[in-house]
């Protein structure tokens, strides 16, 4: 496995939202879902890649509409978690690529080294994968 | 529109079970998901303008998550160029850092498009309370 390939994802809950939602363009979407779970990957200053998962499909929607990305371990043994100042962050980009501070707080916050065993967890809300939009 | 003003969208609005507030009153609650775009300005983006937390589709904020997902156009996170928001509960304005990561992380400048997904759950500012 290459630095910045995903390890796992494990969906740990998915909840259909009742009631129609919409795309930003306005269009109707009756198939909105809110589903969340853990990510771990091998970081890489690129990012860590879901690409090859399927992009958004990964998470378990077609269409992001909201994600929250909460890092919870990092580290060469993937075990390090945050302290006094050394707090996480994670952010996504269009191209479905993760990208970490591990040292925010510090004068000169760190990103992980390449090989870091990145522990995400997420929450993302948006159209779902498995449902059929009848339009 | 001037720097700092906002567009809301929201993409999704579900009404959750009954709630209370923070002095014990029943209230409705609602989780709304929703789009914000406008233009930076380092005084914060004046959600105060369209009405304070009720942009976000509520008359009262429980809990706000913000999501920046573009500044400036087309710039995206990267490498030690992470996006973090705060809102000012007090002013009702989101101010963005766009270089978390960096020895001296960098605020948008004034006039950067700016494009924030949002979630927030609170008491709904559409419903009547039958109390």
């Amino acid at each position: 496995m290459a630095d910045g390939d995903i390890t796992s994802i494990k969906e740990l809950g998915r909840y259909t939202l009742p009631g129609g939602g919409f795309t930003t363009a306005g269009v109707a979407k009756n198939n909105k879902v809110v589903a969340w779970g853990e990510i771990i990957g091998t970081y890489k200053s690129t990012g860590i890649d879901l690409t090859a998962k399927g992009g958004s499909l990964a998470l378990g929607v077609s269409e992001i509409d909201f994600i929250d990305l909460t890092v919870t371990k990092t580290g060469v043994a993937g075990t390090t978690v945050p302290v006094s100042d050394k707090l996480s962050l994670a952010n996504i980009n269009a191209t479905w690529k993760i990208f970490v501070v591990d040292e925010e707080g510090q004068a000169n916050p760190a990103v992980p080294t390449a090989g870091d065993i990145i522990t995400i967890q997420y929450m993302v809300m948006g159209d779902d994968t498995r449902t059929v939009e009848f339009t | 529109m001037a720097d700092g003003d906002i567009t809301v969208k929201v993409l999704y609005k579900q009404t959750l079970n009954a709630g209370r507030t923070l002095t014990g009153a029943r209230k409705d609650k609602v989780l709304v998901v929703g789009e914000i775009k406008g233009t930076y300005v380092a005084a914060g983006l004046a959600v105060n303008k369209l009405g304070g937390v009720n942009a976000f589709g509520v008359a009262t904020l429980d809990f706000l998550s913000l999501d920046p997902r573009v500044i400036a156009d087309a710039t995206d996170p990267s490498a030690e160029v992470l996006f973090l928001a705060n809102f000012d509960v007090t002013n009702n304005k989101i101010f963005l850092l766009e270089d978390s990561g960096n020895a001296n992380p960098a605020v948008p400048s004034d006039a950067d498009a700016v494009t924030i997904r949002f979630l927030a759950i609170g008491d709904d500012a559409a419903a009547p309370e039958l109390t």
